[in-house]
């Protein structure tokens, strides 16, 4: 069988879900611990992809804020300046790059035949370029399937 | 938090779905359906190897089928274009291979699973259906030689600085 090139992977806590971008569908291996569940979705058959914002992307922040504050007033108490430099540092950095990053996104694919909530997109950011490249292969199976049809 | 869609793409289906019934070209002389005597055959089933007329031939990444081999190849989960899921025994033995440590009086048991599931299983990750490298094999069989092996080392040093 031969190698498949990903097209998209969003890390879960209990297994990824891995997109690869076929001829005429988008086939995902959606992993849930040792099972790996595939689903295609056909060009044919999508109505739409939706990303929207997740709001478990706050809850990671604020955790994330908290964190960098409990250890730094706890290296406070030790009256350790070089430690909470360098804690308050790192606290500052995991959190601006978590900024830089944007907001988390859920994802909603409806076809023909249901909805399916399976990540397609890890950031918000990645949205755009994902369905961009979808639509240009959309596009290019649109003129085959009319010639096969006819 | 505001749930307004940002990105969409919408659209019905662009194109109509190709056309099931193909052309008939007949596989031989006088040639007729397994399934439908009265149809003329068109092709032979990839895997059986019965004719089929054009109202039975199922095309799956360029190979032929006829209903009967389709559907049990789809209940085996046989035919990769039709696999519903895979039991991923690489990732199982990964796990194995380094959560005993969270139980360490589980590695009598986790090495031979590790041992049985690498040997048994060593060729699986080429046949799902998206095939995958073969490393977390002896990647799970390090988690289970490494630790033990540092541990008897720490102890060794531990001795000999004693003395």
């Amino acid at each position: 069988m031969k190698r498949k090139t990903t097209f998209t992977r969003v890390r879960r806590p209990l297994g990824p879900a891995v997109w690869y971008l076929e001829s005429d569908h988008l086939l995902v291996s959606n992993q849930r611990l040792f099972w790996a569940e595939y689903h295609r979705f056909y060009f044919a058959d999508l109505r739409s992809i939706t990303f929207w914002p997740a709001p478990r992307y706050w809850i990671r922040v604020g955790l994330k804020v908290l964190l960098a504050g409990l250890i730094t007033w706890l290296m406070a108490l030790l009256n350790s300046t070089i430690a909470v430099i360098v804690v308050l540092a790192a606290g500052v950095a995991l959190v601006a790059r978590e900024l830089e990053q944007g907001p988390d996104a859920n994802t909603r694919l409806e076809t023909t035949h249901g909805i399916y909530h399976i990540p397609l997109a890890s950031r918000m950011r990645h949205g755009p370029k994902l369905l961009e490249q979808i639509a240009r292969q959309r596009a290019e199976l649109a003129p085959a399937a009319q010639a096969a049809a006819e | 938090m505001c749930h307004l869609p940002l990105v969409a793409l919408a659209g019905a289906a662009q194109s109509p779905p190709p056309s099931v019934v193909k052309p008939e070209t007949t596989v031989g002389e006088g040639g007729t359906c397994f399934f439908h005597p009265e149809n003329a055959a068109v092709v032979a089933c990839g895997d059986c190897g019965r004719f089929v007329c054009a109202l039975c031939e199922i095309e799956l990444d360029g190979r032929k089928y006829c209903p009967a081999c389709f559907e049990q190849g789809q209940t085996g989960e046989t035919i990769a274009a039709v696999r519903q899921r895979d039991f991923l025994y690489d990732s199982l033995a990964l796990a194995v291979g380094w959560w005993w440590l969270l139980f360490y009086f589980t590695w009598i048991l986790a090495l031979p699973g590790v041992l049985y599931l690498a040997i048994a299983q060593w060729n699986a990750p080429k046949r799902y259906l998206v095939p995958r490298s073969r490393w977390r094999y002896p990647v799970a069989l390090l988690g289970l030689v490494l630790p033990p092996a540092l541990f008897v080392l720490a102890i060794l040093i531990a001795v000999r600085v004693r003395r």
